[in-house]
């Protein structure tokens, strides 16, 4: 990944949050749910940042946002550092990132109409009269493909498409750069998440938004994304083109995530797996090495050494696994030996 | 389409009819459902929020709440009458003969007991094995369904536990009684795919190895081809289409089945988002004739006057469809749902 990219309009440098747990009366270990993580994001792109639960990806999409503060590591968001600003500086900030949320019902206030939900932040960020923020709202609901009758409903009385609809008109309504979408689709049905992405795909290009997408559906983000940063334990495992990253998957956390995917197609079943044993080991006072060592069918003793960081494979691909970096394994070649490996 | 009378077939349900009585009026839930589990098999039934597939595994084992009641159907297990049983019958089949596994397993575990307690106390009141006996099986059982330290985690309380590992120790719990049929109420939804592989992978070979049947209640069109002989699709209540999963994802019939399939993400291939228009519908007031017409992009007035009756569709294959049926003469092409996502 190359750290000079000049178009990048976010840009992440070594961001960590470490949230430090008691152990006992006096001592205290620290469990780093986000460690070492760096990636940049182009003006109207999208970012995928995937991985399964636990890996930190909400946390450095919170972290982004300062809703929790990063132990250290910097934030851009074009100009501003968004990690130096004072709390109020990141309150004006908030207009110009927001975030949409998984639960539709959950983040939106029950005892509020949808009028009232979608007129808070224009109350918050703008200095528009009543006239024009009733202007806006409407314009809004359109947007989203609302109609202007749902203005005086409450939530309860929307479908969970029709909320997260809601959800997404809230987070645009400031006319925001940037927006972290946490698994948007994820409690949806199938036939109505495509609505929902087709919806946030329009608007990314009607408006020009910036956007990181946090998911743990490989096929969500296949479908949504230019770049993804697989996660695991904390850190950045594997970066490049939602391309490189579904057709030629270097690391071995990432092909196993992949070949773990149910293909929806009876004729593809018994298709040979990279298959992961046991699970993601508890995040607390992990070992130096590779994160995956204790599950990882090709691991050696050099795994153990501290690293590994990101190898540079091709474009802006790179993983973070010392075979890449020998290139004992070429790509084609852990591939195949790959899919043989038993479980 | 239902043959009880078929060796292999283990449940046999029968114009289910599942009501729930609302102060807004009737919900059927379930309405005239009918299919047949066979032995070794994984028939996977599927649909979207609200179609009928919890309600329909609640009503094989009679736990429908309150104010939800069976209306009339009949269910054969193993060539006896689930509905002529007592409630005392009733509960000796439910956790002996057919195990469930829940969809929010942190709900279906007691909080008050360690979860190697909770799986031990099935053991022992299947075999009547002494509790030692029984806590080194359920610390086996906890292995085999890859818990990591299962002594230690034994002794965990299901608050200490992980939503992914809770439904772990159901699934443990589920097996541990070596159940005839084997429902599982959405048991990898909420679990990594790495995770959910090693689930699948388990009732598989579990299912396959005992000779058992299961439901597999699923959202998720992709586990389905992955894990499933056999296919249901429920929609609003009803079962659109049924049969064979190569038959079903080869040759969707009806246009529901071909909107989930065209609406699936998939991995492995590029293609556009495709969605199918609209949204599921009120269950009180569900559409006329065919209720899925609204959202059909080859609806005619006959499907909003007339509910179509199952007809055959192939092998082993029946559909609720008027086109397929031939009452409606047209074509039903794939590239509907590629227009519709434009």
């Amino acid at each position: 990944m190359s750290l000079a990219n000049n178009n990048a309009f976010i840009r992440i440098r070594n961001l960590r949050k470490a949230f430090p747990i008691r152990s006992g009366m006096f001592s205290h270990v620290e469990l780093r749910a986000v460690d070492d993580i760096s990636f940049d994001i182009p003006k109207g792109s999208t970012m995928g940042l995937v991985g399964e639960s636990g890996c930190g990806k909400t946390t450095a999409g919170r972290c982004l946002l300062r809703l929790i503060e990063p132990t250290s590591g910097e934030v851009w968001m074009g100009e501003h550092n968004l990690t130096n600003l004072t709390n109020d500086q990141v309150a004006k900030m908030r207009g110009r990132m927001q975030m949409v949320f998984q639960d539709p019902g959950g983040s939106l206030t029950p005892r509020m109409t949808v009028g009232a939900i979608l007129r808070e932040p224009l109350d918050l960020h703008t200095n528009l009269n009543a006239h024009e923020k009733d202007q806006r709202v409407r314009e809004l609901l359109s947007q989203v493909g609302l109609q202007p009758d749902h203005l005086s409903r409450y939530p309860h009385q929307f479908s969970g498409g029709q909320q997260q609809r809601i959800g997404v008109a809230r987070a645009i309504a400031t006319h925001p750069d940037f927006i972290v979408l946490d698994e948007p689709t994820s409690a949806l049905d199938v036939s109505v998440r495509g609505q929902i992405l087709r919806l946030l795909t329009q608007l990314q290009e009607e408006l020009g938004l910036t956007y990181l997408f946090i998911s743990h559906d490989l096929s969500v983000i296949k479908h949504t994304c230019a770049q993804v940063a697989v996660m695991y334990l904390g850190r950045i495992v594997e970066t490049g083109s939602t391309n490189e990253i579904f057709d030629t998957p270097a690391h071995p956390y990432t092909q196993a995530l992949l070949s773990a995917v149910p293909i929806p197609d009876p004729s593809q079943r018994g298709k040979e797996r990279l298959k992961l044993p046991g699970e993601v080991p508890s995040p607390i006072d992990l070992p130096p090495g590779c994160r995956l060592y204790s599950r990882c069918p090709y691991r050696r003793d050099d795994c153990l050494q501290p690293g590994p960081p990101l190898f540079h494979i091709a474009n802006n691909h790179s993983a973070a696994c010392i075979l890449v970096e020998k290139s004992d394994l070429n790509r084609e070649k852990l591939g195949v030996s790959a899919y043989s490996q038993p479980a | 389409m239902v043959q009880p009378g078929r060796p292999d077939t283990l449940l046999g349900v029968m114009g289910l009819h599942t009501y729930f009585y609302t102060y807004e009026g009737i919900v059927k839930a379930v309405n005239s459902v009918s299919f047949g589990l066979n032995r070794g098999e994984i028939t996977g039934l599927v649909g979207e929020s609200g179609s009928g597939k919890s309600v329909t595994a609640q009503s094989i084992i009679q736990l429908v709440k309150a104010p939800g009641k069976i209306v009339s159907g009949e269910v054969w297990l193993d060539g006896e009458d689930l509905m002529s049983f007592s409630r005392d019958e009733m509960q000796a089949v439910r956790g002996r003969k057919i195990s469930m596994i829940f969809q929010e397993p942190r709900a279906a575990l007691n909080p008050l007991f360690t979860v190697g307690d909770q799986i031990s106390r099935v053991i022992q009141l299947r075999e009547g094995c002494a509790r030692s006996i029984a806590e080194s099986r359920a610390v086996e059982m906890m292995r085999a369904v890859e818990i990591a330290d299962p002594e230690r985690r034994a002794d965990a309380y299901p608050h200490e536990l992980s939503g992914g590992m809770c439904q772990r120790v159901m699934v443990a719990m589920a097996l541990s009684a070596n159940p005839l049929l084997l429902i599982a109420d959405e048991p990898t939804t909420g679990l990594d795919v790495t995770v959910q592989a090693q689930v699948l992978d388990l009732i598989r070979s579990r299912v396959r190895s005992a000779g058992s049947a299961c439901l597999f209640i699923t959202h998720d069109l992709g586990v389905v081809a992955e894990l499933c002989e056999r296919v249901i699709v429920m929609y609003a209540g009803r079962v659109v289409e049924q049969g064979p999963v190569s038959e079903i994802f080869a040759r969707p019939r009806h246009p529901y089945t071909q909107g989930l399939i065209a609406s699936t993400l998939r991995v492995d291939i590029d293609k556009p988002i495709s969605t199918i228009p609209g949204t599921v519908p009120d269950a009180v007031h569900l559409p006329s004739g065919c209720a899925f017409h609204p959202r059909c992009p080859f609806a005619e007035d006959l499907c909003q006057q007339e509910e179509p009756p199952m007809v055959e569709a192939g092998q082993d294959h029946v559909t609720r469809c008027h086109i397929v049926s031939g009452r409606i003469k047209k074509d039903m092409i794939a590239e509907a749902w590629e227009l519709e996502s434009v």
